[in-house]
């Protein structure tokens, strides 16, 4: 059975963080995005959000932590979030709750050796701020050096 | 008020470019994996990624962000109300590894007037010309 195979629907896998404005911050100097609505409170105020939001890329970071979970779970730590479609539904406040939660989807690809995941991140309100896929592969693995699954 | 909005999205005309590099440090990757709480094996453990994936990677996860960095010099184009992320679709191609050099370049590709949407394409490069992430950027107008 190809590694794949062995994860079931269904499986799934969370991680809750409660998001803090040094998140926010440090994501920012991580990626260079200084975008106002994420560091500029003042601009922030100008718009539709009021204060300060984290960075939707920063909400597909907690997709791909609660992939390393569901990985780590299944057996396969070393499979890890390649990809992403997801749309950003509502904005993440730093002292917001977030769950960002995986699942194994129900109809997987047979042609290519991923799995897909459904994955949402909802907040401590249970509106769903981010929501799509997230597809979870094994690492190229040099030549001559060991298997896995 | 709508031909105002329409005029926003004409400070992002299809075919413009942003590109930056970075090089992706030690450090950056830690503070990622700190504010994610995304604590991959391949990541935090040397021997363990050596063993299994020829060295210790950088999570897509961070390329994403560095694409939202470069998306960031559009939306900064656009005054109050400003823009907001619509969908993020983007795929690893080749790993990407610690003290890669890797180059992001975003061009706007389509307008969805009727959505005042602005679609960006984005590819990541290293420092061998592999590309490691592409996909698109869908960003709103307000």
């Amino acid at each position: 059975m190809n590694w794949h195979e062995q994860f079931q629907s269904g499986a799934a896998a969370a991680l809750r963080r409660t998001v803090s404005s040094g998140d926010v911050t440090l994501f920012a100097g991580i990626s260079s995005d200084y975008y106002g609505v994420h560091t500029d409170a003042e601009f922030s105020r100008t718009t539709r959000f009021g204060r300060p939001i984290a960075h939707g890329a920063y909400s597909l970071g907690l997709l791909g932590a609660a992939a390393t979970r569901l990985a780590a779970a299944a057996g396969h730590a070393s499979a890890y979030a390649s990809g992403y479609k997801v749309k950003f539904r509502a904005a993440i406040y730093p002292g917001d709750t977030v769950e960002a939660r995986v699942e194994v989807a129900p109809d997987q690809p047979d042609d290519v050796p991923r799995v897909l995941l459904n994955g949402t991140v909802v907040n401590q309100r249970g509106e769903v701020v981010v929501s799509g896929t997230v597809w979870l592969q094994l690492p190229d693995r040099p030549a001559g050096k060991g298997s896995e699954g | 008020m709508m031909e105002e909005r329409y005029q926003r999205m004409g400070l992002l005309p299809v075919g413009d470019s942003e590109q930056s590099s970075k090089t992706i440090t030690e450090p950056e990757v830690y503070l990622f994996a700190g504010v994610t709480g995304d604590l991959h094996p391949l990541v935090m453990d040397e021997p363990l990624a050596m063993a299994t994936a020829g060295g210790r990677i950088v999570m897509p996860s961070l390329a994403v962000g560095l694409v939202s960095g470069v998306l960031s010099r559009f939306s900064r184009r656009v005054p109050a109300p400003g823009v907001v992320s619509v969908l993020y679709d983007l795929r690893e191609v080749n790993p990407l590894r610690v003290d890669d050099t890797v180059t992001v370049t975003l061009q706007v590709a389509e307008h969805r007037r009727e959505r005042f949407e602005v679609v960006l394409r984005a590819t990541c490069t290293n420092q061998r010309q592999e590309t490691v992430l592409d996909g698109e950027c869908v960003i709103k107008v307000l």
